[in-house]
Formats: structure tokens, C-alpha cells, sequence
């Protein structure tokens, strides 16, 4: 099976995840990107994000219901997948070497 | 909106939220979105974090949607609904306009068809409303439900067709005051034959319903009264049964309570005594029941086989023929249910057959205007269509992907029109004034099918208008259909001629509904503003109903009364807010609208001199100065005065003396069957008051007759219409026990031109409606023509044509066809004045200069709508223009 490509913002939903490890749900994931990347995220798009993710097998979606040492608030955990891990270094190491070497500057003012 | 709750997130926007996830998703993506609600209202407030919560949910519902039709939704019709979704974003204001005329269709029938449902066709709410039936005859002055002997007889005979006979009738043109617990209340009563419940088949909630054997001689009087009536008057209905309750002709007990929501034969009547009648004749409305297996029309034909009969002779002519119909179609006329007539019940089905084609034309013009949008930008997205087909999309593709697209306008603009009913329908309610509304047995819903079915028309129309542009460019060949510009749109005579037909057959149907509101509005207002002749809103009605004590005899009764009202009425006179006062019954002057009209002959003239309606008032001397009417010829009735003394409005005295002799002379009204004993003599002539109209359509005279009032009721003359619940209060303390009403006189008019004001509200209504939808069109048409000749417009300015050359060009041809419309419009207004007149609405007609100045009027605001593209027109540039081609 060939290594998937991850979109921008799949790629920043599977960092959000890595990076939170076993505290990786809804909530928690959307304020990781929020905060890190100053970009504003929907709850809906990031769950629809979350469900196409699934459907590639890059992680594994699992809900507890009703707890009560949350309120009694559903949550839906997030964990990365083998074939996940590998397709953000895959994407990560794409990604580095295409910046490799480049500077970027910016655009001389007239 | 939020819920107001310091803990609870937005409660509307969360449930939209819960709508638009994904099962899988919905429980944990609302949990995360609550939970940071939390969090930040503890940090920021409840109002920041609802703001945020609001904007979470509007920026989440398209994703979530995505997430729902990817998942659902195979993926050949998920792209096809993008197509469309696609497509009508790209319409822009096209869109809007295509929704907005959906929902003015939708809107207009539906709420037309919903009051056309409760006041037309009203069906009568009994189970064996279809097993009852009505015998009408239609008499040369309208349609009634009586009768005559003989036939009674003949058909009592019969019970092979007619299984049961059953009278009804009221013999009290008003509120009675009915007295419980020493406290007297005016209630409207309505006398039944025992077994006419039963035969609707509606049985007493508690209790039994009226039987033979309550009209037995000294059997006690029973009454059966209404579930509200019961719980107001005892607290709880199983408690009425068996009490006491006194009426003016005596004491009577409750033996049944009936369902609430039972009414019969309108809304306000709530208590129901039983009718003695003589089994060998009918007394009062007849209704029969069909004997089991009989056909309806096994019935009519036994009817017409001599169990009736037209011989009757009547100054009115010989009786029509007996039509049995069933209750649940008879209903639509009130008439035939109550005769005695609540006046606004008799012009119903006029009145809204008028609005239903009022709304059936708004409705049409919106199609029409449907179809020339749809052609219009059907043509302009041939170019997409044939990047489609590029794609690879087939022929079925594109027709369903055009009708998702319809099915998508289509009910958003339903959704707009039917929500657009509902408050119209909430409108129409809040002004039905109270005479009319008593009259609906069924309140006005919002009839469903009807805004499904304009819904549905509204989507064929679309689909009419748009598969064959599908068609037609999916067979032209894609090379064919890009390599045409989206500007040069082709557009075939016979499509121009066919968008000419629909904008004249707009603009016709726009004026003739105007004209239709002028109409109504002129004669409105003459009949509410002008004609009054008195200061309605300083004038007021009280009418005190006291309790009845049944153990005085008649006599005493009376004189009991007359006392009172001495009394009642010098405190009224000594009160400072009021002016003047006198007693008078029968103001605001009106007759039983259902009436028929009587002869009126003069004396010592042998043919009657013509048809009328006479409403009497009657009153001590102090009413016609109270009223402001002063005495033209003659004098002022005075006590003393014999019975045929009679005071006319000057009016009548014109009418049937021209030569202004009409003092001393006297004349005889004729009843139905011959012309009456006595001669009325008139002793004077005072100025004129606007009367009430009846059905008939022959005019209504008030006469002044002698003799005190029947009732104790008051004409007062307020100095402060704020002060009417003092002078009232004033009264109440002289009779604790009375129950008291007062009202003015304009809200009485108000009320007796009810049906004209609601004809008037909707008809102007729509008017607006229709006009703004035709400019819409005429703005449509042009914008077309402009898009459909720009190749040939550069052209022309290249040949050195001029802008004003050009604007002309576009903007005469479409003012003639215009001007067609205008004049149909105005040809068929003239037609329709004729067919107003003759309705009981009380319209009359307008002249040809009123209607020609409104085609004018229009006609200027079809240049002004045209005037834009016309304008586009003029710029184009040549040099782009013919690059593009």
C-alpha cells in the first residue's frame, strides 16, 4: 500500500493527537491547534476530519460515554494507528525536505 | 437565543448542532463543544462564551453536512447534488428572486385556500354531518332552510326517506341575559327539537341530552348548556348538573353539558332549550335525517317526486324548489344553518370566492414569472451544462442534477411561503372581527395539502421550464455549446413571443387586481369615514342585563324594569363625562343581513312601490340628540304617539317621495305571505344613519318607531372615550348584580364592515403582492432581451447606432406589449366591476378614470423597472463585445 499524503490540516489534527498521546479527544485536539497554529477550528470540520482519518486507518476512534468523572459528558478518544505514525513521519520527512535549503524571503518593497 | 440559564450553552443553536452532526458524532462533539463553554464562561462571562458557542456551531454545520451526505448519499448523487448546489450559488440574486417568488405562491394560495377552507367550505364538525341533511330553497331573495306545512307533513309520512325530522330556531336576535347564582350574564340561546344532538350524533359530555318527555306538560324546562359556559358558571361541568338557570321566559335546569368545542349552529351559542314544536308543523330551520340505504339522491328524487312543493305564493314571487344537501356541504352558507343570520355569514363564500381568485391570480403571476426566470437563465447556463457533459456527465445526469437544483429552491421558497401563511393566518385571525369569527365552526389552519400542492406546482413549473433547456444542450454537442459565449444567449422568436404573452397576461392580471383593491379601498373608506354621519368614537352602546326573578309575574316583571331604567338612565344624564344620553334600542341600526327584503307599498297606490329593508330603532327623546340627528320636516316622535306614528331618514323619504311630500303620508310593508294591516304615518323626517347592509342587496332604511326601548339600553355621548368604564361603574353601582357592556359605536361599524375590511386588507394585499412580482418580471424580461441581443446592440453601435438608439430599441418593443397587458387589464376590470357590484360586499363600482390612472401609474413603474437593463444596453462596448465572438 503506497504511503498516504496527509492534507494541511490532517497533518495538524495528527500532531494535535501525537503530541497529547492518551488525553487526545475532541475538545482537547481543536484547542491544541488553536493554540499552536493561531487558526480558528470548527468542531464540526475537525470531527469530519477525525471520521476521514478513521476511514484511512491512520487512527482509532474511541467513545466513552456518560463518565462520571467527566461530568457525564461523552468523549471520543483519539489514538494514532501504526500506519498513522508512519504516514505523519512520512509526511513530516516530505515536508522538511522540501523546506530543506530554502530560505524564504520576503518580497523586496518598492 | 439563548436559554438564560447561567450554565446552559445556547439552547437553539446547540439542538441546530445536534441536527446537522453525524450520528456517530453528535453526543461527543456537543460534549466537547459544552465543556468548553464551561470553561470559557467561567473565564470571559456567559455572553462571550455563548457568542462563541454561536459561532462554533454556524462554522461547524456545513462540514458536519458534509461529513452526513458523504457518508449517506451514494457518490454519484452526492456529485450531482454538489452540481446543483453549485449551480444555484452561482445564480447569485437569481436565486433569491426564484425562492421569493416560490414562497409569495406558495404563501398566497395557501393562506387564500386555508380561510376559503374555514369560511367556504366550512364542513360542519359532526360525525353524521353527511347522513343529516338541509332542506334549501332558493326564494327569488336568497337561499333559506325552511318548511312550509304541508311539506312537513307529507315528509313526516315518509320515514322510508327521511328517518327523523328536527326544528331549530332562535327567537331572540341577540344576547339574552341568563342568570346563575343571583349574577345575570347576556348569553346567546338557541332553541332544539329533542334529538337533534343525537342525530348529529353528538352526545352530552355529562348528563343526558334533551328528550320528549322535558316538553310534557309540567315537566320542568331543561336546558343543556356549553362545557365552558358550565365550568366558568360552576367551577367544574359534572357540577351543572342539575342546576338552576333563569332566562327571561323562566327557570330551567341543566340537565346536560355538552363537549367543548361543540357548537351549534355557530360559536356563540351555549345554551340550548328544547323547542316545543307541534309535531304537524315545523317551527323554525328544519332538518331531517336520511333513513338508513337512502341515497342522497334517492332522496332529492322522492323530493321532487311531490313531497314538496313550489306553489307557495308570496309577494315575492312562487317558492323555489326544495335541494336536499347534506350538513357537511351545507355548512359552507351559513344561512341555511342560522336564517336568522349573523349578517357577515351570508357574504362568506362571496367574499372569498373574490379572494381566492385573488390569490389564485398572485399565485399564477408568480409562476409565470417562475418560468421566464428559468428560461432566462436556463439559456445563460448552457455553457455549464456543456462543461458537464464535457466531464462526462450523461444526459440523466444533468436532468437530475437540474431537478435536485429545483427541489432545493423549490422548498426553501415553500418553507418561506407556508411560514409566511402561518403569520398571515395569525393576521387574518387578530382582525376578524367578532361577528364573523362566531361563524367558523372549524377554525383557520393552515391547510397543508394546499402549500404541498403549490409547492409541487412551483417545481413543475421549474422542471417544465428547465428539461428542455437541459435537453437541448446536452443533443447540441458540447463543441457547439462552448463554443458559444454565455453572453450571446439565442433566443428564437417563438420563445420571445411566448415571454411576451406571459409579461402581457401579468400585466393584465396586475391591474385588474389592483383595480380590485381600488376598488375595495374607495368604498371602504366612503362606507367608514364618510357615510357615519356621527362621532362613532364619542358615542357608546351600554346594555345592562339584569337578573330575572321568576316568581313576579309578566306585569310585575315589567314595571320592575321600567323603573329601573328611570333610574339607570338619570344617573347617566347626571354624570359629568357624559354629554347626553337617551334610551334606544337597536343602535347602531341594523337588520338581520339574511333577511329577505319586504314590499312597501304607498297608500292608496295599488303596486307596491319597491323592495327594502326597514331597520327600526326606537327610544325615548333623548336618543335622536344623543345621535346628532336632527329633525328635517315634521317633529320628533313624543310619548303619546300611536304605534304607526314612525320618524324616516331622509333618504327614505326621498326615494319614494321625489316630490318631497312625504310628511303625513303612509305606507304598508308587506310580510311574506301579504301586504301588512297598518299603515305607518310619518310625522317627521330626520337627517341620515348609515344603517348595516343587508344580503339582498336592496337598500336598508332606519325608521324611528314610538314606544320605549325593549331592552335597557343606552345611546351615551361621551365627553372623554376614556370615561366609558366610569359612567359604566357608575351604573354598576346602582345594579350590582347586572352585567354590564359598553362599547362604541365605530367599533360597532367596525364590526358590521368586517367582512368588507378583511376583503379589503387581503385584496390590497395581494395587489401589492402582484405588482411587485410583475415589475419584478417586466425588470426579468428586459434584463433577457438586453443579454439575448448584446451581440447584436455591439454590432449596431459599430455601424454607428446611438446609445439612445439602442435604449429605445429594447425599451418600445416591450413597452407595446406592455401597454397590451395594461389594456386587457383594464377591459377585464371593467368587466369585473359589473360582477363586484352585484356581490353583497357593499362595493361599488369605479369609474374608467380611476382604472385608466392606475394602468398609468404602473405603466410608469415598467419603464422604471426597465430602465437599468435598458441603461446596460446603451453601454455596451462594441470593440468587447464582437472580441468575444
Amino acid at each position: 500500500m503506497p504511503d498516504p499524503f496527509l492534507a494541511e490540516f490532517e497533518l495538524y489534527v495528527m500532531l494535535a493527537i501525537a503530541r497529547l498521546g492518551d488525553e487526545a479527544y475532541g475538545a482537547r485536539v481543536r484547542q491544541q491547534i488553536e493554540e499552536r497554529t493561531g487558526r480558528p477550528v470548527s468542531i464540526g470540520a475537525l470531527y469530519t476530519t477525525l471520521a476521514r482519518l478513521e476511514a484511512k486507518g491512520l487512527l482509532t476512534l474511541r467513545t466513552l460515554k456518560s463518565e462520571p468523572a467527566h461530568r457525564g459528558r461523552t468523549r471520543r478518544y483519539c489514538r494514532l494507528t501504526p500506519r498513522g505514525t508512519h504516514a505523519l513521519r512520512h509526511s513530516a520527512t516530505m515536508l522538511s525536505r522540501m523546506m530543506d535549503g530554502l530560505r524564504l524571503v520576503s518580497e523586496p518593497t518598492k | 437565543v439563548s436559554s438564560g440559564h447561567p450554565d446552559r450553552p445556547p439552547r437553539i443553536a446547540r439542538a441546530l448542532l445536534g441536527l446537522a452532526l453525524h450520528r456517530d458524532d453528535r453526543d461527543a462533539a456537543i460534549s466537547d463543544l459544552d465543556e468548553e463553554f464551561d470553561a470559557q464562561a467561567r473565564q470571559l462571562g456567559r455572553a462571550a462564551s455563548a457568542r462563541w458557542y454561536r459561532g462554533q456551531v454556524l462554522r461547524s454545520v456545513v462540514p458536519a453536512l458534509e461529513r452526513r451526505w458523504a457518508t449517506r448519499v451514494p457518490l454519484p448523487l452526492a456529485t450531482e447534488f454538489r452540481w446543483a448546489w453549485r449551480s444555484i450559488r452561482g445564480r447569485g440574486i437569481g436565486a433569491l428572486a426564484y425562492v421569493a417568488l416560490v414562497a409569495v405562491a406558495v404563501g398566497t394560495s395557501t393562506l387564500a385556500f386555508s380561510a376559503a377552507d374555514a369560511f367556504v367550505f366550512n364542513r360542519a364538525p359532526y360525525p353524521n354531518a353527511d347522513r343529516v341533511v338541509l332542506f334549501e330553497r332558493t326564494t327569488p331573495v336568497g337561499v333559506y332552510s325552511t318548511l312550509q306545512p304541508d311539506e312537513w307533513q307529507r315528509l313526516r309520512q315518509r320515514p322510508d326517506v327521511i328517518a327523523g325530522l328536527y326544528s331549530h330556531g332562535n327567537t331572540n336576535n341577540g344576547p339574552v341575559p341568563v342568570e346563575v347564582n343571583g349574577v345575570a350574564e347576556p348569553v346567546w340561546t338557541h332553541q332544539v327539537s329533542p334529538g337533534l344532538f343525537d342525530a348529529l350524533g353528538v352526545l352530552p359530555l355529562f348528563g343526558r341530552p334533551l328528550s320528549v318527555s322535558d316538553n310534557a306538560p309540567g315537566a320542568p324546562a331543561a336546558a343543556v348548556i356549553a362545557a365552558s359556559l358550565a365550568t366558568r358558571w360552576f367551577g367544574d361541568p359534572p357540577r351543572a348538573l342539575g342546576q338552576v338557570i333563569r332566562t327571561e321566559s323562566g327557570v330551567a335546569h341543566v340537565v346536560g353539558v355538552m363537549p367543548a368545542g361543540f357548537h351549534f349552529p355557530t360559536r356563540r351559542e351555549a345554551v340550548w332549550t328544547s323547542l316545543r314544536t307541534d309535531p304537524e308543523r315545523p317551527s323554525g330551520m328544519s332538518l331531517g335525517v336520511l333513513a338508513p340505504a337512502v341515497t342522497l339522491a334517492a332522496a332529492q328524487g322522492a323530493i321532487d317526486g311531490g313531497l314538496t312543493t313550489t306553489e307557495h305564493p308570496t309577494p315575492l314571487g312562487a317558492l323555489g324548489s326544495v335541494r336536499v344537501v347534506p350538513m357537511s356541504q351545507a355548512s359552507r352558507d351559513p344561512r341555511v344553518l342560522t336564517n336568522s343570520g349573523a349578517f357577515t355569514g351570508a357574504t362568506a363564500p362571496a367574499l372569498f370566492t373574490l379572494l381566492f381568485g385573488a390569490a389564485i391570480c398572485v399565485a399564477l403571476i408568480a409562476c409565470l414569472n417562475l418560468a421566464g426566470l428559468e428560461l432566462a437563465s436556463g439559456l445563460a447556463r448552457g455553457h455549464v451544462r456543456a462543461v458537464q457533459t464535457a466531464l462526462g456527465a450523461s444526459r440523466g445526469v444533468l436532468l437530475r442534477t437540474a431537478l435536485w437544483e429545483g427541489l432545493l429552491l423549490s422548498a426553501t421558497g415553500a418553507a418561506c411561503g407556508y411560514l409566511a401563511a402561518v403569520w398571515g393566518s395569525a393576521i387574518v385571525h387578530a382582525t376578524l372581527p367578532a361577528a364573523l369569527d362566531v361563524m367558523l365552526l372549524n377554525p383557520i389552519d393552515i391547510d397543508h395539502r394546499a402549500a404541498a400542492f403549490t409547492g409541487g406546482c412551483a417545481l413543475f413549473v421549474w422542471f417544465v421550464g428547465s428539461s428542455p433547456l437541459v435537453w437541448f444542450t446536452s443533443r447540441s454537442g458540447v463543441a457547439n455549446a462552448l463554443r458559444r459565449s454565455t453572453r450571446a444567449i439565442s433566443l428564437s422568436r417563438g420563445h420571445l413571443v411566448w415571454r411576451h404573452i406571459i409579461l402581457a397576461a401579468q400585466m393584465a392580471a396586475t391591474v385588474l387586481l389592483l383595480s380590485g383593491a381600488a376598488l375595495f379601498l374607495r368604498s371602504y373608506t366612503s362606507a367608514v369615514v364618510a357615510d357615519r354621519n356621527l362621532d362613532g368614537n364619542r358615542l357608546a352602546t351600554i346594555d345592562v342585563a339584569v337578573p330575572v326573578d321568576a316568581s313576579q309575574s309578566r306585569e310585575e316583571r315589567e314595571r320592575v324594569r321600567n323603573v329601573l331604567h328611570e333610574r339607570l338612565l338619570s344617573i347617566l344624564r347626571r354624570n359629568p363625562n357624559v354629554l347626553s344620553a337617551g334610551g334606544a334600542s337597536g343602535i347602531p341600526p341594523g337588520i338581520s343581513r339574511a333577511q329577505p327584503p319586504s314590499h312597501l307599498w304607498i297608500e292608496r297606490h295599488a303596486a307596491p312601490a319597491g323592495l327594502v329593508h326597514l331597520a327600526p330603532v326606537n327610544g325615548d327623546d333623548g336618543y335622536l340628540q344623543t345621535l346628532g340627528l336632527r329633525v328635517l320636516a315634521g317633529r320628533a316622535l313624543r310619548t303619546g304617539d300611536s304605534a304607526d306614528s314612525v320618524v324616516v331618514d331622509v333618504e327614505f323619504a326621498r326615494r319614494f317621495w321625489p316630490a318631497g311630500d312625504a310628511l303625513g303620508a303612509r305606507f304598508i310593508t308587506g310580510t311574506e305571505t301579504a301586504p301588512g294591516e297598518n299603515a305607518r304615518e310619518i310625522v317627521g323626517i330626520v337627517s341620515h344613519l348609515r344603517p348595516g347592509r343587508a344580503w339582498s342587496g336592496q337598500p336598508v332604511y332606519v325608521i324611528h318607531t314610538p314606544g320605549p326601548p325593549r331592552r335597557l339600553s343606552y345611546l351615551v355621548r361621551v365627553q372623554d372615550p376614556a370615561a366609558i368604564d366610569k359612567v359604566a361603574a357608575a351604573l354598576r353601582e346602582l345594579a350590582p348584580t347586572a352585567r354590564i357592556t359598553a362599547g362604541f359605536m365605530a367599533d360597532q361599524y367596525a364590526d358590521m364592515d368586517g367582512d368588507t375590511r378583511i376583503a379589503t386588507g387581503l385584496t390590497s394585499g395581494f395587489a401589492v403582492l402582484a405588482f411587485i412580482v410583475a415589475i419584478a418580471g417586466i425588470y426579468g424580461v428586459t434584463a433577457l432581451v438586453v443579454a439575448a441581443r448584446t451581440r447584436e446592440i455591439g454590432i449596431r453601435l459599430a455601424l454607428g447606432a446611438t446609445p439612445s438608439d439602442i435604449r429605445r430599441s429594447i425599451l418600445v418593443p416591450t413597452m407595446r406589449v406592455v401597454s397590451v397587458g395594461l389594456a386587457a387589464g383594464v377591459g377585464a376590470a371593467l368587466l369585473g366591476t359589473h360582477w363586484i357590484e352585484s356581490l353583497p360586499l357593499g362595493v361599488t363600482g369605479a369609474g374608467l378614470i380611476t382604472y385608466v390612472t392606475l394602468a398609468l401609474g404602473l405603466a410608469g413603474a415598467a419603464i422604471l423597472a426597465g430602465a437599468r437593463p435598458t441603461r446596460q444596453a446603451g453601454h455596451v462596448n462594441p470593440a468587447i463585445t464582437l472580441r468575444a465572438e
